[in-house]
């Protein structure tokens, strides 16, 4: 009796069995436990697969929350190009989002203009305003992006016409191939200027 | 110094000198306490302090649950890194700063302002105003309550119009439009329409402000310019608060609180 009230193994080490429970596991019945034998009891079996089960959901979770962060997330086809559409469905003064690219394309008198939606002063989404008066002699004097966290406005180049933004909205490279319009992506991309210019090479020729 | 500040009457030798003095003279006119005198003097943390500061704990607690009760604040859906809401504020308490954000390089109104504010000037005022005298009393000085009168008004009338100012006309089109006048690029550049004129317009009226209250009041010792630049801190602190907080609606424009534009769009 003696023996099999002993405390052994986790938490209660200091006999010596504990080490041996981690090799070979070799069950002994508490009643059949012979004195001095050298094994496991039932109980130690258990208090192992009890802590057991806990470090390992605990591993589970961290390594599935952590290590989730750092999973990276493909949204649509950000971080590639983008193919818009064709260069005769845009007029001068259309702005459009890509919500796939995360930017809007916009066609000014020069060509096209591809603005990365993340605002350049503190990266909230940019919408465009298609209502708002306008900041540029287009749109019939309708339509400009006003950021909802700071106010920030740009016209239809993005430039910077109010606000705190320290630069103009930042640029995808835009190419047109065979009447298609294609747009690099994603953050490596994006052209940052210091002002907004009204042509090449910060529009490109449609 | 300490001869020289117009606060000090008597002709101590500094204000080490001074506190001994004052200690000497008030052990010469008490004498020692007697115990039974020191006895009915002492009051003992428990349970004097101690009760009157679980009263308040309780009592802050009670009105926490209460407002918990009566203010809704509600999970709101996911959020859509595709769509920013419409306007977006931080809560109540930092909307001054968001409310500076508005109208400066992000440098100078995130970090620049609050650090000189927090790490610089608040620890900066007992070290500026070192009379000894009527420490720890409000409005210790004979003008002071009217210095903070007078600040606060002054302060409410200037925080306004440059507010007004940028959302109406704007610094960055003024000077835009100036640059493009005079042809003098840099007025156009952040450094310049970001940075330094918005420092101008913050600093600038403290001068003026100081000026104002020395013609008034004479202003003649540190302590009437610290209570006339705290006053003026606190005031704007809590301007910006409010115009943030029931003034900026969708776009983060001015609107009144009744506007239909205060309302958020997800
Ligand atoms: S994030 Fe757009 S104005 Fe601040």
């Amino acid at each position: 009796m003696a023996d099999t009230q002993r405390k052994q193994g986790l938490f209660h080490p200091g006999d010596g069995l504990a080490a041996e429970a981690v090799g070979g596991v070799r069950v002994v019945g508490e009643g059949t436990g012979q004195p001095g034998a050298r094994g496991v009891s039932r109980r130690l079996v258990f208090r192992w697969l009890g802590w057991g089960t806990i470090l390992g959901l605990l591993a589970q979770w961290t390594l599935g929350i952590v290590l989730g962060f750092f999973w990276p997330k493909k949204v649509g086809a950000f971080g590639g190009i983008v193919n818009v559409g064709s260069v005769a469905d845009f007029q001068v003064g259309d702005v459009r989002v890509v919500r796939e690219g995360k930017f809007y394309l916009s066609r000014v008198p020069e060509g096209f203009v591809a603005l990365w939606w993340k605002c350049p002063h503190l990266g909230c989404t940019v919408p465009w305003k298609p209502d708002d008066k306008s900041e540029d002699s287009m749109g019939n004097g309708k339509g400009r992006f006003n950021c909802p966290c700071h106010g920030s406005i740009y016209d239809r180049y993005g430039q910077i016409i109010t606000g705190p933004a320290p630069r103009p909205m930042d640029l995808f490279p835009v190419e047109v191939k065979d009447g298609k319009i294609l747009v690099s992506t994603g953050p490596s991309k994006a052209v940052q200027r210091a002002q907004a210019l009204h042509g090449p090479p910060h529009v490109t020729p449609a | 110094m300490a001869s020289e500040r117009p606060l000090t009457g008597n002709s101590a030798p500094g204000p080490a000198g001074e506190r001994r003095q004052a200690i000497a003279a008030a052990v010469r006119r008490e004498g020692p306490a007697s115990l039974k005198e020191q006895a009915e003097r002492l009051v003992y943390t428990w349970p004097h302090l101690v009760i009157i500061e679980f009263i308040a704990a309780m009592l802050m607690l009670l009105s926490l649950i209460v407002m918990s009760w009566v203010v809704n604040a509600p999970l709101e859906g996911h959020a859509d890194a595709d769509k920013t809401p419409n306007p977006s504020k931080a809560p109540w308490y930092f909307l001054n700063l968001q409310e500076l954000l508005l109208h400066m390089h992000p440098a100078l109104a995130g970090v620049i302002v609050p650090g000189a504010v927090v790490f610089m000037l608040l620890p900066a005022i007992p070290y500026l105003d070192r009379d000894q005298r009527d420490v720890g009393k409000w409005f210790g000085t004979p003008n002071a309550v009217r210095i903070a009168i007078f600040t606060a008004i002054f302060t409410s009338i200037v925080i306004p119009i440059e507010i007004f100012f940028d959302e109406f006309v704007g610094v960055k089109p003024l000077l835009a439009s100036l640059a493009s006048m005079t042809g003098l690029e840099f007025l156009n550049d952040i450094l310049f329409n970001g940075i330094i004129l918005p420092m101008i317009l913050m600093l600038g009226p403290i001068p003026v402000l100081l000026g104002l209250l020395r013609l008034r009041y004479k202003l003649d010792n540190v302590r009437d310019v610290m209570i006339a630049l705290f006053t003026g801190f606190v005031v704007a602190y809590f301007l910006l608060t409010i115009v943030g907080t029931f003034f900026r609606g969708q776009g983060m424009h001015l609107y009144w609180p009744t506007d239909p534009r205060m309302e958020r769009i997800e």
